[in-house]
């Protein structure tokens, strides 16, 4: 390859990087802006609980949604209605395709182990905190703040353990 | 040949040796021999490797550093400035090549390429982070693997091709996992992951012949993997043959997709028709392996339904892999390729090896079987000697040109 062909390849290489990076941030920064809602979490295992430094749990909406649909051998993907019940956000039914029958919703696939997958199951937390987190209970005063998008997809901003924030915790404490 | 100060003083007097034997057998003149001498003398009287080395060590020990003190403080930087500073990272690695691909010595351009190739995954993993998103990883080692490819484009060196290679074998890996193609890889007939990954080998193969004219490194490196994967494969088909277990009998099988199937065989019969086109040297040798690697998968395959003949089994799919470690060594020999050579023939005794133990299933039969063999060996090749009174030589370099 010539000097100058090489040249332009790496040009091109710097255009590519910045677009679709710059992109990608700015397309997650667009769709964490809006109204928060609090999803409550449950169902983690301790001895599963951390991978690394992320804390995995698992929606509440897991369990509801299949309260009202089996995943396995329905049309995938699924949008759930949620509605606000003590501050926290619950599955109340299956959202209809033809009107927009209810609004938030959530959007989910099933997965490999026959379980309703909304997109979101960990937390990036410091490994200095990470302790904290491994025995807590499900309780009304832990679960994940998230904006979701017109789609229904969850995006994550903080997660609510006991009351405490894990956002904008120090790392120090 | 660069010696080392330690060794210097032995490696001149061997070289002087070799240049007296040479120059008496009429293969080089005094001149000639005079400049090689030169040459040596001037490579080994050095001592920048040393300064380079010691450059290296404290370099990678300040790059450490500094990545442990960002480590320790990870938290308390603002995630604005964790994706500012890894994005201009990014860009620094590819103006930085910019800068040095003007050199004669295209080693630091590179270099760098291969810095942007390892930011990528990491500029991956921090926007993960910070946005806390979960999904596939198949996805990212795949994306990481397309930004790879225009830096193996570009790159003199053949290790970038190694990397974009290696990030796509990873992603397939990943994909292939995803949809639980691992899960019994060794039970009687689920070769469909092995199948895939043996047709991905015989791509490479088949690319690297492509480009070998554009890119003789990058060539170099697509059929170093394509032997590779190849190799893992007939081992992993090996050793299915060799499978007594089945959880054929246990539970439902799996139904087996047709495709990875049909386009292995289509890859084998595409390499096999460019081979015969080409004209490559030891035709006949690689088409036998390419046979041989075929029937070997598929055997494998065939055998799923029933297991009434093991010990046969055991027997037929010994003597396609060995067989297929003589077609290949043979087809290295041809070629000229030393290391080819030694490396199918080692497989071939490791393989011998384990053969006996899956027979004997003890160590103390195992070694008298060996010993016995060994004898064996030894007489044939005694015999040999009285009848022809000369052992035959590998083919050298030069056949292959």
């Amino acid at each position: 390859m010539s000097p100058t062909l090489g040249k332009r390849v790496l040009l091109a290489m710097a255009v590519i990087d910045l677009l679709f990076f710059g992109g990608w941030v700015m397309r997650e920064e667009s769709r964490r802006r809006g109204g928060a809602i609090h999803l409550p979490i449950e169902g983690y295992d301790p001895r599963d609980l951390l991978s690394g430094h992320y804390v995995r749990f698992q929606l509440a909406a897991v369990r509801e949604a299949a309260s009202f649909i089996e995943a396995r051998g329905t049309i995938s993907p699924q949008r759930f209605c949620i509605e606000p019940r003590d501050g926290l956000y619950h599955v109340t039914g299956v959202r209809k395709d033809s009107a927009s029958s209810c609004s938030p919703f959530l959007q989910a696939t099933f997965d490999d182990r026959g379980h309703w997958n909304f997109g979101v199951d960990r937390f990036y937390v410091d490994e200095r905190l990470a302790n904290e987190v491994r025995w807590i209970q499900a309780n009304p005063n832990t679960y994940l703040v998230a904006v979701v998008d017109d789609g229904g997809v969850v995006h994550p901003i903080d997660l609510v353990v006991n009351g405490n924030s894990f956002a904008s915790k120090p790392a120090s404490r | 040949m660069a010696c080392s100060r330690l060794g210097a003083r032995r490696c001149s007097v061997g070289i002087e040796r070799k240049l007296t034997a040479w120059k008496k057998a009429g293969l080089l003149t005094e001149e000639q021999a005079a400049a090689i001498a030169r040459h040596e003398e001037a490579q080994a009287s050095g001592t920048r490797w040393l300064v380079w080395g010691i450059a290296a060590v404290c370099g990678l020990a300040i790059a450490v550093g500094i990545i442990s003190v960002i480590a320790a403080h990870w938290e308390a930087i603002p995630d604005g400035m964790k994706l500012a500073a890894c994005g201009a990272l990014l860009l620094a690695s590819l103006y930085a090549a910019w800068r040095t691909s003007s050199l004669d010595n295209l080693w630091p351009r590179d270099l760098f390429l291969l810095f942007h190739c390892g930011m990528v995954p990491a500029t991956i993993g921090l926007i993960a982070q910070v946005y806390h998103l979960s999904g596939h990883p198949w996805r990212a080692v795949a994306l990481c693997a397309a930004f790879a490819l225009p830096a193996a484009v570009v790159a003199k060196q053949g290790l970038l091709t190694d990397v974009f290679i290696g990030f796509l074998t990873l992603a397939m890996g990943l994909l292939l996992s995803e949809y639980e193609w691992f899960q019994g890889l060794f039970d009687p007939g689920d070769l469909r992951a092995v199948l895939v990954y043996a047709t991905f080998g015989l791509v490479l193969l088949l690319s690297g012949s492509a480009i070998r004219s554009a890119h003789l490194r990058a060539s170099a490196a697509a059929k170093r993997w394509g032997i590779g994967l190849l190799g893992a494969t007939a081992v992993a088909a090996s050793v299915t043959w060799a499978t007594t277990n089945s959880r054929w009998f246990g539970g439902q099988p799996n139904p087996f997709p047709g495709w990875p199937l049909g386009i292995f065989l289509a890859a084998a019969a595409a390499l096999g028709a460019q081979l015969w086109w080409t004209r490559a040297p030891a035709l006949r040798a690689r088409l036998a392996a390419i046979a041989l690697l075929t029937l070997l998968l598929c055997g494998a395959l065939v055998g799923r339904a029933q297991e009434s003949n093991h010990l046969l089994r055991q027997f037929v799919g010994f003597g396609l892999f060995a067989g297929l470690c003589i077609a290949l060594a043979m087809a290295a020999a041809e070629s000229g390729s030393k290391p080819g050579t030694n490396l199918a023939t080692l497989a071939l005794a490791m393989r011998i090896f384990i053969f006996y133990l899956e027979l004997a299933k003890d160590l103390m039969t195992t070694g008298i079987g060996l010993i016995a063999t060994g004898f064996v060996c030894l007489a044939i090749a005694y015999g040999w000697w009285r009848l022809r009174r000369t052992l035959p030589v590998a083919v050298r370099i030069g056949r292959a040109q």
